[in-house]
């Protein structure tokens, strides 16, 4: 059925897919992939699992994937462990990939590990950074100690190296012209484990932050209603979006939608400017790719410093008052 | 119903800038004080208040070295019944699947009948949130990870609301089976007086691989498929230029620099 | 010797810890505001079993002791001297009971005493002051059936939300030091609250006045024999009331430590944070030497009291050495801070203004001094 592949340890994307539409973190995945397999002749492969989804098929295969292993069942409508993992895990003992890529969403964490330890095979979780060596070994580079550390993982023996990647991390890509096939396979579900009752859908803000030109955000540092107006008040000159890092969201300043860092958005604006936040790794993952990065903090050895363009040390209760006024003349004139 | 709950010690926080580099590499983390990973507490609170409801008892399992006994007691002092520490040289720079398949081999040693094994989706140090999926796998277990409402229903069953990317999952999950919880699930007890003179005369068993039956080779650093090849502190990627003056020049300054002033036009 | 904690006494600290941080510090900015004592809060510290440290598993205690009471009163401390101040009074309550009440009176209040459904003021202060006992001036008659009490108690922790206090009060007609203490329910005739004081700290704490005026106490209500009066009060005063003082005095000096070395590592002076500079470390480093030397103290003193041993120069010494080393450290910790360290922003200000109330508290430090000094100087 897949026999062809074999030879070859073939990269694999988990394809997540909800209401008929992949998942972007997904695409992103395919678009790695690609570039992981390069001209080394590896297959991009796109597991897409549900129920009636074989229009996201052409997607997948512009995104960047060679083949799309379409599973259907109607039971497989929406993601559930008991289901998903013991496919998946048939499918790679019959096609043997060299590497299998999960995003790192609710239900890519819940799955991807599952199927490693069914595989009995490594999983790394929250890779930053994924290359892949000569010899077909993958370097995963994640980060460890809240950020203040990185390690680079590898899984040497057993196969596939699997990987579970947050979304942004990686861009996605666009193959207009690309080919590719898919291979329609009948998934062979085993007796449930659990009864799904009910899927509760709930709106999310859709967030401003990944597409905002100028990010204003606040930490740990900024932690008085005041000094939130300040932000609010300063963003709403630069016309830009307002985000905090953990320490705002666990103390209620900003809403989960507007966390940026590892767990949170990844933003690419050109201005990013950080109040009152010490930047630790898993915030700085998240704003690497600005263009430019001002940094206004009270403690000089900040490690936001190193990982900056401009810094103010300062109060930012005196810094941001001057930089509001400043920007309102400059307007003005 | 008997309930299994694994906890994790992590380096506590407030500590974490101390954790240094030997000079061979490996990671000086000696004197750092050890802590409950914070969210395994809310898998022991959702186990004891499934005790209270419905009788039965609550076993802590954690997987670490000697240093983690006093901590355990902690985990004692909170309400749970007994402790046991998986503790053995082999055990030692173990991977998520090595570690879950120490923690099932604990669990189904001393707790053949469990009902339900509860753990924290993720913890503070590593955040892989991967132990408990695939303790699940080895356990051979139904799992549901990142609760945030657990509820007994009928015929032994649980009703379980769990985080999805749009909403939230509603599963009604028949025992034995693993669920990972978040923080929001339920708020930790503080131990009381009288709880922790009474952990005091708690019994927590050590259990070696010998215990468990564990080869070397399918445990620890031999036992991981994964493993460190190499482990750094992130470069610094841009050094910023500190400005200098009144707050008013710095402010000027700043607004005059190429890359800032382009974006406010 | 061995200064390693055990794993109770670990155990309790980070259990208090977390309660005081979860808790009580939310509360703090209220307590300043409304001086009142929160009284769901006390409920929960009586869950925790907070007021039973020292009474025994029988009467609905832990038995944890004197050492343990002293790392839950700093713990308290750190966060909000007030509610220690509260709380120490309270386990002082209970701890008389356990000491000098009768079997009777003990099968009557307690587990409710441990558990602090029942709080016990000791009211042995008068105007005329409370060191100087002979000077007390509220008078028991011995009626036959009853005894009948006339006076003012004032400066009394917990006046207004305890259910039980003890008086102590002269034995009319007796001898210069025929004191007797007894046990007055809330409600009882001629019983009565007065006036609440304002104080400089301890906010959160409620001090007030209790009246007698021709008040009658039945018979069972004497506390501890008659004319024992002056033993009772001291004891209670020794080992809860001024341990309690240093308990707090610790909390103080934790908090101003912990503050001015946060502090000194954020604010940053001529491009540098100004824990670089030698006078800021010197004063830090003169915070942590008092702190833990009086630490040392406190500990040694309470854990005299857990072996039954003669304490009181352990005692008054390290009362008025940590509550003038809780004045000086507040002070300097204060000074770090600058500016801001007198802002209500900031709880500097108010550890200065909590610790000023050690000296006075449960005997004033000069008085703490004549007892150490006498007990070294004269007594063999």
């Amino acid at each position: 059925m897949i026999g062809d592949m074999e030879e070859k340890e073939n990269l694999w994307v988990f394809v997540e897919q909800y209401k008929g539409e992949p998942k972007q973190v997904s695409l992103e995945l395919i678009a790695k992939a690609r570039m992981l397999a390069g001209k080394s002749g590896l297959r991009v492969c796109a597991v897409l699992i549900g129920d009636n989804v074989r229009n996201i098929s052409p997607v997948l295969i512009n995104a960047g994937a060679d083949t799309v292993f379409l599973l259907e069942d109607p039971l497989l409508r929406q993601y559930r462990s008991d289901f998903y993992a013991p496919v998946i895990l048939d499918l790679i003992r019959k096609g043997k990939p060299g590497a299998m890529f999960f995003g790192a969403t609710p239900a890519g964490r819940d799955l991807a590990p599952a199927v490693a330890a069914l595989a009995g095979t490594g999983c790394t979780a929250d890779c930053i950074d994924l290359e892949l060596t000569e010899s077909g070994a993958l370097l995963q580079t994640v980060p460890a100690f809240g950020g203040r550390m990185m390690a680079v993982i590898v899984t040497p023996v057993q196969r596939p190296q699997i990987a579970t990647v947050r979304p942004g991390v990686f861009q996605q890509a666009w193959f207009p012209e690309h080919d590719g096939r898919v291979v329609d396979i009948l998934p062979q579900l085993p007796p449930a484990k659990f009864d799904l009752i009910e899927f509760v859908e709930e709106s999310l803000q859709p967030s401003l932050l990944p597409s905002a030109r100028v990010v204003v955000a606040g930490g740990a540092g900024v932690d008085s209603r005041e000094g939130w107006e300040l932000l609010r008040e300063l963003t709403g000159i630069l016309q830009g979006a307002l985000g905090g890092s953990r320490p705002a969201l666990d103390n209620g300043w900003i809403e989960e939608s507007q966390m940026i860092g590892h767990s949170g958005s990844t933003i690419r604006p050109d201005l990013y400017i950080a109040v009152g936040i010490s930047g630790d790794v898993l915030h700085m993952v998240g704003v690497q790719d600005a263009k430019v990065i001002v940094v206004v903090n009270s403690d000089s050895r900040a490690p936001i410093f190193s990982h900056s363009d401009y810094g103010i040390v300062g109060d930012y209760r005196e810094v941001i008052p001057v930089l509001i006024n400043a920007l309102k003349k400059k307007q003005r004139s | 119903m008997q309930v299994a709950v694994c906890v994790k010690m992590v380096p506590a926080p407030e500590q974490w800038s101390q954790i240094a580099f030997r000079d061979d590499g490996s990671l000086q983390r000696e004197g750092i004080e050890l802590i409950i990973n914070p969210v395994d507490r809310n898998a022991l609170e959702e186990a004891l208040k499934i005790r209270q409801a419905l009788g039965g008892t609550v076993t802590v399992f954690s997987m670490g070295p000697p240093s983690c006994l006093e901590r355990l007691r902690e985990a004692l002092a909170m309400g749970a019944d007994r402790a046991f520490l998986l503790s053995d040289r082999n055990f030692a720079g173990a991977d998520t699947l090595a570690t879950s398949k120490v923690l099932a081999a604990g669990i189904r040693k001393e707790m053949p009948g469990f009902d339900l094994v509860l753990c924290g989706s993720a913890s503070i140090d590593s955040g892989t949130a991967q132990v408990g999926p695939q303790l699940a796998a080895h356990l051979g277990v139904a799992h549901l990870t990142d609760a945030f409402s657990i509820s007994v229903g009928e015929q032994n069953c649980f009703q379980v609301r769990t985080v999805a990317s749009h909403g939230y999952f509603i599963t009604k999950l028949r025992k034995p089976a693993l669920i990972s919880v978040t923080r929001q699930l339920n708020k930790p007890r503080i131990p009381t007086l009288f709880d922790i003179v009474a952990s005091c005369n708690k019994e927590i068993i050590i259990l070696s691989s010998a215990d468990l039956n564990i080869p070397k080779s399918e445990s620890g650093l031999e036992g991981s498929p994964t493993k460190v090849r190499e482990l750094f502190f992130p470069p610094a990627r841009r050094l910023a230029r500190i400005l200098e003056g009144s707050i008013e020049d710095r402010v000027e300054e700043l607004l005059r620099q190429p890359g800032v002033a382009g974006v406010l036009k | 010797m061995d200064f390693q904690p055990t794993i109770q006494q670990d155990l309790l600290r980070k259990a208090v810890r977390q309660f005081a941080e979860d808790e009580i510090a939310p509360l703090v900015n209220e307590m300043e505001i409304n001086d009142d004592t929160p009284l769901d809060l006390v409920r929960k510290m009586g869950d925790q079993g907070f007021m039973g440290v020292t009474i025994p598993a029988e009467y609905g205690g832990t038995g944890m002791g004197h050492l343990a009471r002293m790392i839950m009163i700093e713990e308290v401390g750190r966060i909000s001297a007030g509610m220690a101040m509260a709380l120490q009074v309270m386990q002082m309550g209970a701890g008389m009971v356990i000491d000098s009440g009768s079997a009777a009176q003990k099968a009557k209040y307690f587990p409710s005493l441990a558990q602090g459904k029942i709080l016990v003021a000791p009211a042995i202060t008068e105007s005329s002051g409370g060191s100087d006992l002979e000077g007390l001036s509220t008078r028991a008659v011995d009626e036959g059936e009853y005894y009948s009490l006339n006076g003012r108690k004032v400066f009394i922790t917990n006046s207004h939300i305890s259910e039980l206090a003890v008086i102590i009060a002269k034995n009319e007609g007796g001898a210069k030091r025929d004191f007797s203490a007894f046990l007055i329910e809330n409600g009882t005739e001629g019983f009565r609250r007065g006036r609440v004081e304002r104080k400089i700290g301890f906010h959160g704490c409620i001090t007030g006045e209790l009246i007698m005026e021709n008040c009658r106490i039945p018979k069972e209500n004497l506390f501890g024999d008659k004319g024992r009066g002056l033993a009772v009060a001291l004891k209670g005063i020794n080992d809860y009331g001024r341990m309690g003082m240093v308990g707090i005095a610790l909390g103080l000096m934790q908090a101003s430590l912990e503050a001015a070395v946060k502090f000194a590592r954020e604010r940053v002076l001529y491009g540098k944070p100004i824990s670089n500079l030698a006078p800021i470390q010197f004063k830090i480093a003169e915070i942590y030497a008092d702190l833990e030397s009086s630490r040392l103290l406190a500990y040694y003193a309470a854990w005299l009291i857990d072996q039954n041993k003669k304490s009181d120069t352990q005692v008054s010494s390290a009362k008025f050495f940590s509550a003038e080393a809780a004045l000086q450290c507040t002070r300097k910790a204060m000074d770090i801070y600058g500016a801001y360290g007198c802002m209500k922003d900031y709880p500097l200000e108010r550890y200065c203004r909590d610790a000023q109330l050690l000296v006075p508290a449960d005997g004033t430090n000069d008085v703490m001094r004549i007892i150490a000094g006498r007990n070294l100087a004269m007594k063999r």
